[in-house]
């Protein structure tokens, strides 16, 4: 139970910092300050790779290469940005490839914060907990959540977004529970169908996706998880480049 | 250790999310900044819910469910919502209630974390997650709209957040908080009829917000006194969770925008004395558990109540039964005190507004007459065991301390005596002004200001003049000889003449309770329909109007200097002041130079009320002047 509360603690920390540089992406005016927000998901990520090498096999020689990994993210950053620091203080604006950068850096967070979790709490089929446990669903609804409600707040309302938030509330592969699985995926096909109808070109294109990846959900999970990762793209990416 | 601090980590961020958000209401800057601080704090209660039926039930679909469901709908609520400027007050509510139910599974999920069971309400409430969190939430709002409240409501909800912390199951005995809320609460009442009378000459006064924290004041009382009785703390935990709310609200809010004035409108005046009383009641009766006058648990009190218990099987049981409970708390002696510090104090502030000398001694006398006469000497004193046997300790007449027998006879008779005397040489100020009980509960400064209703309710302008109504008089007298009567068959039962007794209870002990323990307080608090000093201008109290007609033979009058200056008053204070409404004295001093009645009881406010400084007591001291001088001369 302790060690729930402390990975929980530990994720939120995690989202906070996510929902925090996806909150900058927006802001940023300058390269340098992109270059940030990109170090400091690169930072993240290296901090998962290095957690994960660690705790598969936990030893002093996978501890020092956790560490060093970290390292030589930071250590590349100092090389390649602080000697051209001149050249990064120019004027950005977010165009299409950074926002897909940004949403993409944010998603492997996710993925890659799961798959950590989830070698910590010893699960036996990594691959699918990582992509199918709560480790992965609620982190990435609370990080989506806090992003709408930020564009809430700024008077933006995405009503072709907002039913994705509830589908990752509720995905049927979360627990192996009968009832679960049933109530879930009818209030996700529901949502789904109600993305449907407020959307239209490409994020329509996903609800449908996600409607056929869900009833194939009784024969094979690989293709939800593929479309819900990728309704996550799709979700800050439309957000970014608004 | 590794449990503490993980509950201190969910705790404290569970703290700093709600000061979040009580900051974000609190400032309303915009709609939307509102709207999602209520989805974000809505989210901390189901999530404290979920979280709380997970680990006590290992039920992680309802988990699921509800926070998934919160997630989606909470935020299509918000969405959905235009506009609520003009809806504050809901959205207020909302907050608060949402802010006190997720302190409670708050403390529901700590519980269950620390000792692996299920939580009740009790231990949800009682513990030290919940009371600090609560404490410090209360606080930081309190301070967010200290600024914007007026003075009279950050004394309420100070009054209100001093009172909190005293959680009974965080001490070692329940000594301590219950005397500390008692306490704080008695200085609170104080303060709030301070308040409510130095706002009595605005067009209203805050008396729906006054009745809202009485309200809340009664209920915790209640919570205590059930506690003795049923062991279990849950209403007082209810009691405390909707104060939680009730502060919460009215800091954002401010006070209730509905007002009136408890000086033109009988019925706010009777909630604010009726709620005040309840409250005094149960508080009265806590500290006669606490102090061990009461046993506690249900035979414990029922072997500790003055009358004998009846089977609740029939209604006149049932009635008998309620009586003694009712009389048994309001005979009580803590019930006593504590209404003695209490109206003690107003009446002390009355007090300073008197110049007359005489009045302010009087008053002095009648306060010190509450502590030591009426307190101290019949329950704490060396003497109290033997009292009855004293002349003068009788101090309401007959049924006072014992039924009437040949060993008591010289306590009681030389009582009597001894009040006679005392009535015809300084008249009935010396009871129904000084030792009697009555004058200090009436004198306090916000009961006195309600004598405005001796004038203007439909039965207390009934009462007015010193004019001696036929009913006044059937009352008196047949009440007068109904307790001689009984007297008379109580001293025949003690000698064993005679077998009658009222449930084995002799009728004189059964005249006084139901005369002093019940009736005195329903006309007490029934000052909004038949004015004050009730009990002198009904001639419902035997022993008052003994005194009075003793008075009234005696030496003892008002006078006044110059009859012509009465002619010439245009204010006629003298008969505004006069508290049991004995409005026609000056066309007596015009007339007679002077006013005799058997109502007069010297209070004096006549006195002092005369912008001319015309009126004065006439006593046994001016009289023996008189005598002395002309002998002299």
């Amino acid at each position: 139970m302790e060690d729930l509360f402390l990975l929980s603690i530990i994720a939120g920390v995690m989202i906070t910092a996510i929902v925090f540089l996806l909150h900058e992406a927006e802001r940023v005016k300058s390269k340098l300050g992109f270059s940030l927000v990109v170090f400091g998901f690169v930072m993240m990520i290296t901090m998962f790779l290095g957690a994960s090498f660690y705790l598969l096999s936990p030893s002093n020689l996978s501890l020092a290469e956790a560490i060093l990994i970290n390292n030589f993210t930071m250590i590349a950053y100092i090389l390649l940005v602080f000697p051209f620091i001149k050249k990064f203080k120019v004027k950005f604006e977010m165009s299409s490839i950074s926002s897909l950068s940004v949403s993409l850096l944010a998603v492997i967070n996710e993925i890659l914060m799961s798959l950590t979790f989830n070698i910590d709490c010893g699960v036996s089929n990594l691959f699918y907990f990582t992509f199918n446990s709560g480790w992965f669903f609620y982190p990435m609804m609370a990080e989506m959540l806090s992003i709408y409600l930020i564009h809430y707040i700024k008077g933006e309302f995405r009503k072709d977004l907002f039913p994705l938030i509830g589908i990752t509330s509720f995905p049927p592969t979360l627990i192996d529970n009968a009832k679960w699985f049933y109530s879930s995926l009818a209030i996700s096909l529901a949502l789904s169908g109600l993305g449907v109808i407020n959307s239209k070109g490409f994020i329509r294109g996903i609800y449908v996706a996600l409607i056929l990846s869900l009833l194939l959900l009784f024969k094979v999970y690989i293709i939800y998880d593929v479309v819900i990762t990728v309704s996550m793209i799709t979700y800050y990416f439309s957000l970014l480049s608004q | 250790m590794n449990n503490f601090l993980l509950l201190f980590g969910i705790a404290f961020s569970m703290l700093a999310l709600m000061i979040y958000v009580i900051y974000e209401v609190e400032k309303w800057r915009s709609e939307r900044r509102v709207l999602t601080a209520l989805y974000i704090e809505g989210m901390m209660l189901t999530m404290n819910i979920g979280a709380y039926l997970y680990v006590a039930y290992h039920c992680l679909f309802y988990f699921l469910v509800i926070n998934g469901a919160y997630a989606f709908l909470g935020l299509y609520s918000i969405l959905s919502i235009k506009s609520i400027e003009r809806k504050r007050g809901v959205i207020y509510a909302i907050f608060s209630l949402f802010m006190v139910i997720s302190e409670f599974f708050m403390g529901s999920l700590f519980v269950v974390l620390q000792t692996g069971k299920p939580a009740t309400i009790d231990s949800s409430v009682e513990n030290v997650w919940f009371v600090s969190v609560m404490l410090a939430e209360m606080s930081f709002t309190f301070y967010l709209s200290f600024r914007k409240l007026d003075k009279i409501t950050r004394n309420y909800l100070l009054s209100l957040l001093l009172l909190m912390p005293w959680f009974p199951a965080l001490f070692s005995n329940v000594v301590i908080p219950f005397w500390a809320s008692a306490i704080i609460m008695i200085g609170a009442t104080v303060m709030i009829y301070e308040t409510l009378y130095n706002q009595r000459l605005r067009a209203n006064q805050e008396t729906f917000t006054t009745m809202e924290l009485m309200a809340i004041y009664m209920l915790m009382m209640l919570g205590e006194f059930l506690y003795f009785i049923y062991s279990t703390l849950v209403v007082f935990d209810i009691s405390m969770m909707i104060a939680m709310t009730w502060f919460i609200f009215r800091s954002l809010a401010g006070p209730n925008p509905i007002k009136g004035n408890y000086l033109r409108n009988s019925k706010l005046a009777f909630g604010i004395i009726f709620l005040t009383f309840i409250m005094e009641f149960f508080m009265g009766g806590t500290l006669d558990f606490v102090e061990g006058v009461f046993s506690p648990g249900i035979s414990g009190f029922i072997s500790s109540l003055m009358l004998p218990w009846l089977p609740l099987n029939s209604v006149q049981g049932a009635i008998w039964d309620f009586i003694d409970i009712v009389g048994s708390v309001l005979g009580s002696v803590w019930f006593l005190i504590m209404m003695g510090i209490e109206m003690g104090f107003l009446a002390f502030k009355k007090m300073m507004e008197m110049h007359v000398r005489e009045v302010r001694v009087r008053m002095m006398l009648m306060i010190i007459a509450y502590a030591i006469y009426s307190i101290y000497i019949p329950n704490f004193s060396p003497i109290s065991s033997i009292s009855q046997y004293i002349p003068y300790l009788w101090s309401m007449g007959i049924g006072t301390m014992a039924p009437v027998s040949n060993s008591v006879l010289v306590g009681l008779i030389g009582t009597y005596v001894v009040y006679a005397i005392l009535s015809f040489l300084f008249g009935s100020r010396n009871l129904c002004a000084v030792t009697c009980t009555a004058p200090l509960m009436y004198q306090g400064n916000f009961y006195d200001a309600l004598k405005v209703y001796n004038r203007t309710s439909r039965l207390g302008k009934k009462t007015l003049t010193s004019k001696l109504s036929p009913w006044y008089k059937a009352i008196a007298l047949g009440i007068s000889i109904f307790v001689l009567a009984s007297a008379i068959v109580s001293y025949l039962n003690s000698e064993g003449i005679l077998h009658f007794t009222v449930y084995g209870v002799d009728i004189t002990i059964l005249i006084y309770f139901i005369w002093f323990d019940i009736m005195w307080y329903i006309l007490f608090i029934s000052i909004p329909f038949l004015g004050t000093f009730a009990c002198v201008t009904t001639g419902y109290c035997y022993w008052g109007v003994f005194n009075q007609a003793v008075s009234r033979i005696g030496l003892f009058r008002l006078k006044v200097k110059d009859p012509q200056q009465c002619l010439n008053c245009k204010t006629v204070d003298c008969a505004t002041a006069c508290p049991v409404g004995l409005t026609d004295m000056r066309a007596s001093f015009i007339k007679n130079g002077e006013f005799r009645s058997m109502k007069c009881i010297g209070i004096g406010e006549c006195v002092n009320a005369c912008p001319y400084d015309n009126i004065m007591f006439y006593d046994v001291r001016h009289w023996l002047k008189e005598k002395f001088s002309k002998v002299s001369s």
